[in-house]
């Protein structure tokens, strides 16, 4: 008797399995991103530039926690800096690490032919550019939220966090909100300068230029040429962390001027959501009318 | 079991101003489970109607209308002909100035789902170099919403023999490897309409016969696929169904051996093998059966007009003369003979 044996169809198989819809695609398109930007499953050298700018934004935030570690409850509230302040510290840091994200998330994807690809799948123009603003918002996250965040619950384990429930949920809800706004004024700025070119070093100076150049225009106009200080809203670096300080009930450094009353606080909103609609129509356009090559 | 179309009679024209529209998303597509039973003759899966494609004034593709159902179809045309551009209308990159594309009944410009039926392996390189081949294949299976991603990937990637787990990236792959990564993924999705810009490109020849019988296999289970390349003897080995694009216009659509057919312009030129070909030349000449002959040392070339009928009155000729008949050979009804008038033509 022979042994028993079976002929294995070695032919093409179709697919049987449920299909999701847009939104799996979407999913994938923003982990995808944001592990590429991170370098997630790369070597370790392309995830070196993003830990180090990480480390460099979280800087502040545990320099004041070790801080008040040593000192305790000695650590005056005076001496204790506010929430908003840190979104201010280390903005420029966020700055060069959205002239690394926002390049990689979206120039990559046109050198590289996947924009083609992807737009072969059920994905859209409007859903793929979705799913990279809201990877691109995720890692800004991280540099933006997390080092107000870890100074927070730093504080509250020491004592010296929000009096109370409500207030510690009151204070959270802030930085959240104002993480948001920033992240959103980033990506959104970062991605229109981006969607720009087709280089990534190019798209990254772009993405400064955008920021710290008009930063130094605005300033120019107002410390050098005396016209309104209420031109600081047009800030990119200054006017989102006086958005925050608005967020928090306070005036930050941006909205004051000596002798003149602080501008006002629909100005400054006004000023960030001005940026951020042009930037957003920016990639919008430039996107509409590519084609997929 | 291909089937290409030549353009059916044109529609009426719209009177002026009107937009020729593509068909609204609740028309129904065409079910998986009917393509799978193609016999031939079935429904219409591809369709152009009076396709025109112009970037400012360069013109890409011009009134273009054809017809393609289930089986191989391969595009033909030379560089800047317009094979690309029709590819990208088919596949919803990029929408016609006029006139209509659809895919399975539907505008994949605007149809999510038919764009999920469909598979593109573009000829230019587009991959994510750091990626493996498998996490490279999993991103387009779960972009198509492939729930069983990774057992997908690894059936397909075995399909095109790769391996799955081979954790190298797709970047230090050679050509042929990436090509193969590239048709991984374009069947990932179990696509039904299969657009493969030059997929024999890189790839040595065995890896060509084995991706030549695949394609015969996915047409044979109801699959259509479009096929450009440059290399027409492959092309003659994929099937016989043509679409020929020559400055940016449809030259001709159907079975490349019944085009040669219909060119009736063009002589056809025959081997005609024998003892004493210049006693052969002399007799076609002076009998008028021969618009010119070529005399070779065991053989004469001969330009007719009639190949039929050339076909009717060599061998009676030859016994007449006393000659030895070796071989009656076509030379130019092969594709690439084809091909080279109908672009010709155009020039």
């Amino acid at each position: 008797m022979t042994a028993p044996a079976e002929i294995f169809d070695r032919g093409y198989r179709r697919y049987e399995g449920e299909r999701t819809g847009v939104w799996q695609a979407m999913r994938s398109v923003l982990w995808h991103t944001i592990r590429s930007v991170l370098g997630i499953g790369r070597k370790g050298r392309h995830k070196v530039f993003p830990a180090l700018v990480a480390l460099v934004a979280f800087l502040p935030s545990i320099a004041f926690l070790a801080f008040a570690v040593l000192i305790g409850d000695m650590l005056s509230e005076e001496l204790r800096p506010p929430y908003w302040e840190l979104f201010g510290l280390p903005i420029l840091v966020v700055v060069l690490f959205a002239t690394l994200v926002a390049p990689e998330a979206l120039v990559r994807d046109r050198r590289d032919g996947m924009f083609r690809l992807y737009l072969s799948t059920p994905l859209t123009k409007p859903t793929y550019l979705l799913a990279k603003f809201a990877a691109v918002m995720a890692v800004m996250a991280i540099v933006v939220a997390g080092p107000v965040l870890l100074l927070l619950v730093g504080y509250t384990v020491q004592n010296l966090g929000p009096d109370g429930f409500g207030a510690w949920i009151g204070v959270s809800g802030r930085i959240l909100l104002s993480s948001v706004l920033i992240v959103g004024f980033m990506a959104a700025l970062s991605l229109g300068a981006s969607s720009l070119t087709d280089r990534r070093a190019i798209a990254s100076v772009g993405v400064l230029g955008a920021v710290v150049g008009v930063s130094i225009v605005v300033g120019i106009c107002v410390d050098a040429i005396g016209l309104r200080h209420e031109l600081r809203v047009l800030d990119p670096l200054g006017a989102p962390v006086e958005m925050a300080a608005r967020i928090f009930g306070e005036v930050g450094p941006a909205g004051e001027s000596r002798g003149s009353a602080a501008t006002p606080t629909w100005l400054v909103f006004t000023g960030v959501a001005a940026w951020t609609t042009v930037w957003l129509s920016v990639l919008v356009t430039r996107y509409r009318r590519l084609t997929a090559v | 079991m291909s089937n290409v179309s030549p353009p059916p009679p044109p529609p009426p024209p719209p009177p002026p101003g009107t937009r020729i529209s593509s068909p609204t998303p609740s028309e129904p597509l065409i079910g998986a489970e009917d393509l799978s039973a193609w016999p031939g003759t079935g429904p219409v899966m591809v369709e152009a109607i009076g396709v025109t494609k112009s970037f400012g004034d360069v013109v890409a593709v011009s009134d273009v209308t054809f017809q393609i159902g289930s089986g191989v179809t391969a595009i033909l045309g030379p560089n800047g002909a317009g094979k690309s551009t029709l590819f990208r209308m088919l596949c919803g990159l990029t929408q016609p100035s006029s006139g209509t594309v659809t895919v399975l009944g539907r505008n994949a410009g605007a149809d999510r789902e038919v764009r999920g039926r469909i598979g593109l392996a573009p000829q230019q390189d587009a991959l994510f170099d750091r990626l493996s081949a498998g996490a490279f294949v999993a991103l387009a299976a779960q972009t198509h919403g492939v729930v069983r991603a990774e057992s997908r990937t690894r059936e397909v990637l075995a399909q095109v023999e790769l391996d799955v787990d081979d954790p190298k990236p797709v970047g230090s792959f050679s050509k042929g490897m990436r090509q193969r990564v590239k048709l991984a993924a374009a069947l990932v999705n179990d696509p039904d309409v299969l657009v493969l810009d030059e997929p024999l490109t890189g790839l040595d020849p065995i890896q060509r016969q084995r991706m030549i019988a695949l394609f015969g296999e996915l047409a044979e289970r109801g699959k259509c696929l479009l096929v450009s390349s440059h290399v027409l003897d492959e092309v003659a080995r994929l099937g016989s169904n043509v679409l020929v694009l020559a400055q940016g216009r449809l030259a001709a659509a159907g079975d490349y051996r019944s085009l040669r057919d219909l060119m009736d312009d063009r002589p056809h030129r025959v081997r005609v093998g024998t003892d004493r070909p210049q006693q052969l030349a002399a007799a076609l000449i002076e009998r008028g059966s021969a618009r010119g002959v070529t005399v070779l040392a065991d053989a004469v070339i001969v330009d007719i007009d009639d190949i039929d009928g050339f076909g009717r009155i060599i061998a009676p000729l030859t016994v007449d003369l006393g000659l030895r008949l070796d071989e009656l050979v076509p030379l130019d009804d092969d594709l690439e003979s084809v091909f080279r008038y109908l672009v010709e033509r155009r020039r």
